[in-house]
């Protein structure tokens, strides 16, 4: 290997252990120039068609301007006004008192389908501003997800319905309800079409308004993606009205079923919070669960799998009866029909497999996901009965019998009703295309609509033949509710802010259904009031639950003897089975609107702003299907034109379709095209159009289904999409260490044997045992230390650091979310994501490995034999060898942000001041100092500096490139007040509400980064210290404070502390055999360490490894270039003799 | 050749080089001057929509600051009150003065009393009253002698240097917890700064930062 031994630089991007995409692994780096510069290329460049002469006439102008500029505005401040309250007792002043400027908490709870995730919501002046997860509350334990915090956001969509209107015509609010008062005293039969939800109190209303109304109504509940899939199997198999609930902390092994309990199921972060519990490993004593996944896309659950079995969604079923029948459940002649489809290698996985659960018997966990059909859900309850893990890993709790039809049986009984009356779904979009929607649509009176133009608008299309009542939907956070949460405890949603445009909420409706003289209808507020049972109403409000309100679980659980059969289906020929998916950053659309949601990257494909047709590389090849490229695909005769993912680890003959894209209704951020605007509408450059906004494929959904088969063929027309994927690489240095479980224990027990208890504790991790350690180091740090130069200047009260587990980070993204929430920061548009210009102050890496992938794997000509093989064009047998490992693949995920080095290198080479270290060992950003040079970013090795290359804040994202040279309008607004934003107005007012009064919103030219939330770090040692008062208690402990991403975390993978604080968790962590520090042989002391990764295979599994891939891989490109490294011998790798 | 120029262009570059300097000076005294925080600052009194007399309630009358600013000790922010604050008193006494007519609406109307702002810092200052009141720093320290102000006035620079100069020296500025509110406390002969005030910075832990992050984020 060509090493430079000063730094331990690998030579070229070539010799990376790990990869980030297929090219990547290949040794061709699909952006080799990426890696070698600080941002990607154009990302600091002013575009090609840029001359001097318009740059001469740009300098120019500007200094005509900075002297104009000089003459309006003056240098007097502007005076301004302090506005006190009137009188603090009367009414609209918070009924508890209200100190300005200190930030209030209350808990909430977004509702969710099948239940609601318990929350804190923060209040600012008034406003809500950020959401954290419910730590008091025993249903969730303070598990929420990026969903919930991204939700904040959503209150302050700009394309919100504003006004009630009708026909075209706006409404007071009380003369839609007026309307809506006679229409529910009206004659005639009605129908509702509601989106799920588990309340009480809405449970309630619905019996009321059945029994004022007897048979004139009816309910339907429609959802794109039916969680209820769980309940109602779990009912059927127990013959009982029961929804079972997972209990991850009690299993030892688990195997999921195209079950994605870590991402898209329902209660995603309460499942992750129980399932890392068991992977916390700090001594060769600790045990240790074992996941294992059978899946056809490569999700979440999959990629954190310790054995992964790729199977067609459509097998799975398969899969489940081979267990079944095995176990002795089934043994009919349609099952064996079934399981002749799995191949030999598949039925020795789950036989290996299905050897461990029996080892384990009620210490198992067998899950299957909601893309699965009832049949497969029932046959796993029988396997979980037969193991013994119903009852012990598996609990079930009751629940209210379902009584609703679903929207296809609405669509087929429409003729029955003479209205219908819509709270909030969006059937147009969603419904499915074997739906009659558009008659649904011209049914309805009333629709509840969070959006102003959305699909299912009555004036889309043709006008209806009816007039719809359009009333506004309130937010959670405007409005009364409750909801059960996972285990049956009653949560309550209360509201934070009066709703934002008058709008209404679900419960407000069916209360003036539900009342027999609708003059005096109830308000959602007493509704919940009366549905509450407890003691004490302000308890209950205050803690944000009811204490004792958990469901007992069903002890009586005797299966049905009735095990309905799995219909056989097989890929036909030419065909696809495609999967609609619920999307990780979109959900089913909801959250298609939230700038936040559409750009964190996808945690598998770390795509932004679009959806793609995912595929396995074979199948790729087979089909003739291109990366990055259009391809057709055509189900039940219905087609649509979308990009090809070429995806590691998808099952092959399977492309998935992640549906909520596509937008259609006038929704700036999910449907750029609203407007006819594209992306970048820059006259002086040139305009230029970028598709944005994904695609649609509920257009080729039959409703509910979640599979199906079609055929897809190539375009050939191109599709720029904006991944992250190579983004900020780390060329190839020992970033992610991992080990197996029995490396780790072995480790361990002879590091403990050799050494004394003092120096085991003080060095030689294990990481560095297993030759994981870094290249040679530095001779000396080459950054000055500022503490050694200043010992005055380290604080002895507090001193910060972190600690990464990447045992327990499944990469959700969720602490992304959090932390854009928390620290103001923008968006960026898919085009400056392009341009590598995202403004994520943490971000997960996710790195792949393979089994025998040697990507310095060389021929006779010592040229690299992948290279080779592709140069001649070679296709077949030597191909398939060289990347079959590409298919199966370990998933790394790394949370990457500031480090916090001690010798910073930013910091040495600011010719500003403006990055500096202060005393308590923060890498600090004075963004008012910051003059834009970025050599702070270009001399960072952790790649985590971010530039405002424009105002993202103010100006909207198509708009970036206008300037007030280029657009006359801007610089009179520029004139008459500088601070105007250039954002619309109706945008511009309700983004400001979203945003953290604790931290500065950066302009233009500003370089940021990850500070450990030092708004939060300077709020607790405040605290401290008032609550002090003249003592000396100002040591921030544990419980003082948490960073934003910490407290996102479900998984309690970050942790953050004070180090001086002996018994906080950081120094723990850090004591943590599996402590490592990213690029260690730099010196630079960062204060961010990771704990290393650690797998637990099961050695009888066919596909069992005694070393992650990651350290077969590196120790194969080490012996790869065996004897050129004798020229470098000598300098480094000493640990790694020892250990051979 | 010689006609082209007049005589008076031989002095021109001196003339020249005089009127760049004199010139120059000019424009650093000016932005010296006027530019500085003392200067756009100090002295700033603005006609407020009611003339309160902080001399009369606070010198004279003795009355404590946290009386109206009562969430000086809890908020970054020291409120300013509310008109039922003053109503407490002024619904007797001066029940039917012309001068409080804006504050009898304020509390009637349940609408703003709209003073105007005096001190204030940038929006990329993240001062924070609470922790100084309640760690030993004086209202004085800032404000100045406001129980001797008739109308309040910006007194002190309130600029980065001036709150560095205090946060370098702690010693010399912290006093005892319970004359922090008592604007008229001096320290007594006994008192010095490296002992008694060294004492207190020694027990509080005070560790008042230089570095960026303690005001800007």
């Amino acid at each position: 290997m060509k090493m430079n031994s000063k730094t331990g630089q690998v030579g070229n991007a070539v010799e990376s252990r790990y990869w980030r995409s297929i090219g990547e692994s290949m040794g061709e780096v699909e952006h080799p120039e990426w890696s070698d510069r600080e941002f990607p290329e154009g990302a600091s460049e002013l575009p090609e068609d840029f001359s001097r002469r318009d740059f001469l006439k740009l300098m120019g102008a500007s200094a005509g301007l900075a002297g104009a500029g000089m003459l309006g505005v003056g240098c007097r401040r502007p005076e301004e006004l302090i506005v006190p309250f009137g009188a603090e007792t009367s009414e609209g002043i918070h009924g508890q008192e209200y100190v300005h400027g200190v930030p209030m908490y209350f808990a909430t709870a977004m509702p969710t389908r099948t239940g609601a995730i318990p929350l804190l919501a923060e209040s600012n002046e008034g406003r809500p501003t950020k959401v954290s997860g419910n730590a008091d509350c025993p249903a969730s334990k303070g598990a929420a997800n990026g969903f919930a915090y991204a939700s904040i956001l959503n209150l302050y969509d700009p394309d919100r319905a504003r006004t009630y209107f009708k026909n075209g015509k706006e409404m007071s609010k009380a003369d839609a309800v007026e309307q809506l008062k006679s229409l529910a005293q009206s004659e005639g039969r009605t129908a509702f079409l509601m989106p799920s939800a588990n309340s009480p109190s809405r449970d309630r209303m619905i019996g009321l308004i059945k029994d004022r109304m007897g048979d004139r109504v009816e309910f339907y509940v429609h959802e794109a993606i039916d969680f209820g899939i769980h309940a109602r199997a779990a009912s059927k198999a127990f013959e009982q009205s029961i929804t079972p609930v997972w209990k991850f902390e009690k299993a030892e092994v688990i195997l999921s079923l195209d079950c994605d309990f870590m991402g898209t199921e329902e209660d995603s972060g309460l499942y992750t919070c129980d399932f890392t519990k068991n992977r916390k490993l700090a001594s060769a004593d600790d045990s240790m669960n074992r996941l294992y996944s059978v899946e056809g896309l490569l999700t979440q659950t999959g990629a954190n799998a310790d054995h992964r079995l790729r199977a067609n969604a459509s097998r799975i079923g398969a899969v489940a009866v081979y267990i079944a029948s095995k176990l002795g459940v089934l043994s009919d002649a349609n099952s064996q029909k079934l399981i002749q489809d799995l191949t030999q290698e598949q039925k020795h996985w789950i036989d290996a497999c299905l050897e461990d659960f029996e080892a384990n018997k009620g210490k198992g966990l067998v899950v299957a996901g909601y893309r699965q059909p009832e049949e497969v859900h029932i046959l796993v309850h029988h396997i979980n009965g037969i193991l013994g893990n119903n009852g012990n890993t598996v609990e079930f709790i009751p629940v209210a019998t379902e009584q609703f039809g679903t929207l296809k049986d609405l669509s087929e009984d429409l003729g029955k009703y003479d209205r219908v009356v819509n709270l909030g779904c969006n059937p147009i979009y969603d419904g499915g295309v074997d739906i009659g929607s558009k008659a649904i649509v011209d049914k309805t009176e009333f629709r509840l609509t969070y959006f102003k133009k959305d699909e299912s608008h009555s004036s889309l299309g043709k006008p209806s033949t009816r007039l719809c009542i359009n009333a506004p939907l309130a937010h959670y956070l405007e409005s009364w509710g409750d909801a059960r949460a996972n285990d049956g405890t009653i949560v309550s949603i209360q509201p934070l802010i009066a709703p934002l445009f008058d709008a209404m909420s679900e419960l407000e409706v069916l209360s003036i259904y539900a009342s027999v003289n609708p003059d005096t209808y109830q308000s959602a507020y007493d509704i919940v009031k009366d549905t509450f049972s407890g003691d004490s109403w302000e308890h209950y409000l205050h803690q944000g639950y009811q204490e004792g309100s958990k469901s007992t679980p069903v002890t009586d659980l005797e299966l049905s003897q009735e095990i309905p059969s799995i219909a056989y289906s097989t890929i036909p020929s030419k065909s696809v089975e495609v999967v609609f998916t619920r999307d990780y950053s979109v959900d089913d659309g909801r959250f298609a609107n939230n700038g936040w949601c559409q750009e964190v990257p996808d945690p598998i494909t770390k795509i932004t702003w679009d959806n793609v047709m995912s595929v396995s590389r074979k199948t790729a090849e087979k089909l003739g299907l291109e990366h990055g490229k259009k391809a057709k695909l055509t189900v039940q005769g219905k087609s649509i034109e979308a990009p090809v993912w070429v995806q590691p680890g998808m099952s092959d003959n399977t492309v998935s379709l992640p549906l909520g894209y596509g937008r259609e209704g006038d929704l700036r951020i999910a449907n750029f095209e609203y407007e006819k605007r594209p992306l970048i509408n820059n006259n002086f450059f040139g305009a230029k159009v970028i598709d944005v906004g994904g695609f649609n494929f509920y257009k080729l959904r039959s409703s509910g289904r979640n599979l199906d088969f079609g055929e897809i063929e190539n375009t050939g027309e191109d599709y720029p999409l904006s991944s992250t994927q190579e983004h900020w690489s780390m060329e190839g240095r020992p970033i992610v260490r991992e080990a197996t479980l029995e490396e780790f224990r072995k480790s361990e027990k002879k590091r403990a044997k050799e050494l004394g208890k003092e120096e085991y504790n003080e060095k030689h991790f294990f990481p560095d045992n297993l030759g994981l350690g870094s290249h040679a180091r530095n001779e000396g740090e080459i950054y000055e230390h500022p503490y050694q130069e200043r010992p005055t200047l380290k604080s002895d009260v507090n001193q910060w650091g972190m600690s990464i587990d990447l045992n327990s980070c499944m990469g959700c993204n969720d602490c992304v979310i959090a932390c854009q929430s928390e620290n103001n920061i923008p968006i960026v548009g898919k085009e400056q994501v392009a341009n590598g210009r995202e403004m994520h102050w943490l971000r997960i890496d996710r790195y792949y490995t393979g089994r025998n992938h040697n990507p310095k794997e060389k021929d006779s000509d010592g040229l690299p034999l992948i290279k080779k093989i592709k140069d001649q064009g070679q296709n077949g047998d030597d191909v398939q060898h060289a990347e079959e490992w590409i298919d199966d693949p370990q998933v790394v995920n790394m949370p990457m942000s500031c480090v916090h080095c001690e010798n910073a290198p930013c910091e040495s080479v600011c010719p500003v001041n403006a990055t500096v270290h202060d005393d308590e060992g923060l890498n600090v950003m004075a963004y008012n100092r910051c003059v834009g040079t970025r050599y702070c970013s270009n001399n960072c090795a952790w790649k985590v500096r971010r530039f405002n290359y424009f105002d993202y804040n103010k100006r909207p994202l198509e708009n970036l490139y206008e300037s007030p040279l280029t657009k006359p309008a801007l610089f009179l607004d520029w004139l008459s007040d500088r601070e105007k934003p250039s954002k619309k107005e109706d945008e511009w007012d309700l983004l400001e509400l979203a945003k953290n009064p604790q931290v500065s919103v950066r302009m233009r030219g500003v370089m940021e980064k990850c500070d450990y939330c030092s708004s939060r770090i300077q709020a607790a040692k405040i605290n401290k210290k008032v609550k002090a008062g003249t003592g000396g208690d100002v040591m921030i402990k544990d419980a003082d404070l948490k960073t934003a991403c910490q407290s996102a975390c479900s998984a309690d993978a970050i942790t953050f502390g004070n180090l001086l604080d002996k018994d906080s968790r950081v120094v723990e962590e850090k004591n943590n055999p599996r402590t490592y520090e990213t690029l260690d042989f730099l010196d630079n002391g960062a204060r961010t360490t990771y704990l290393a990764k650690v797998r637990n295979p099961n050695p009888k599994m066919p596909d069992s490894y005694e070393k992650p891939f990651s350290t077969k891989e590196y120790k194969a490109t080490e012996g790869g270039h065996g004897d050129d490294h004798g020229a470098h011998k000598g300098h480094g790798h000493s640990h790694k003799e020892d250990n051979h | 050749m010689s006609n082209i120029f007049p005589k008076w262009t031989n002095r021109l570059p001196l003339i020249l080089t005089v009127g760049v300097l004199v010139a120059g000076a000019c424009v650093v005294a000016g932005v010296t001057y006027y530019f500085t925080p003392k200067y756009t600052r100090v002295g700033y009194q603005p006609i407020q929509p009611v003339s309160f007399s902080h001399e009369i309630h606070s010198g004279q009358m003795g009355i404590d600051c946290r009386y109206c600013h009562n969430d000086v000790d809890k908020s970054w922010y020291s409120n300013i009150p509310s008109a039922e604050t003053c109503m407490k008193c002024h619904s007797m006494v001066l029940a039917e003065d012309p001068r409080l007519e804006p504050i009898r609406k304020s509390f009637k109307e349940n609408t703003p009393v709209p003073w105007v702002q005096i001190h204030k810092t940038p929006d990329y200052v993240y001062f924070n009253h609470a922790v100084h009141v309640n760690r030993g720093v004086s209202c004085v320290k800032c404000h100045g002698k406001v129980n001797e102000m008739d109308e309040v006035k910006h007194s002190k620079s309130l600029s980065m240097a001036f709150c560095l100069e205090c946060h370098r020296n702690p010693h010399e500025n912290v006093r005892p917890q319970s004359e922090v509110y008592n604007l008229n406390w001096e320290p007594s002969a006994e008192w010095d700064a490296d002992r008694e005030g060294q004492a207190l910075v020694d027990k509080m832990k005070i560790r008042s930062s230089q570095n960026c992050s303690a005001c800007h984020r």
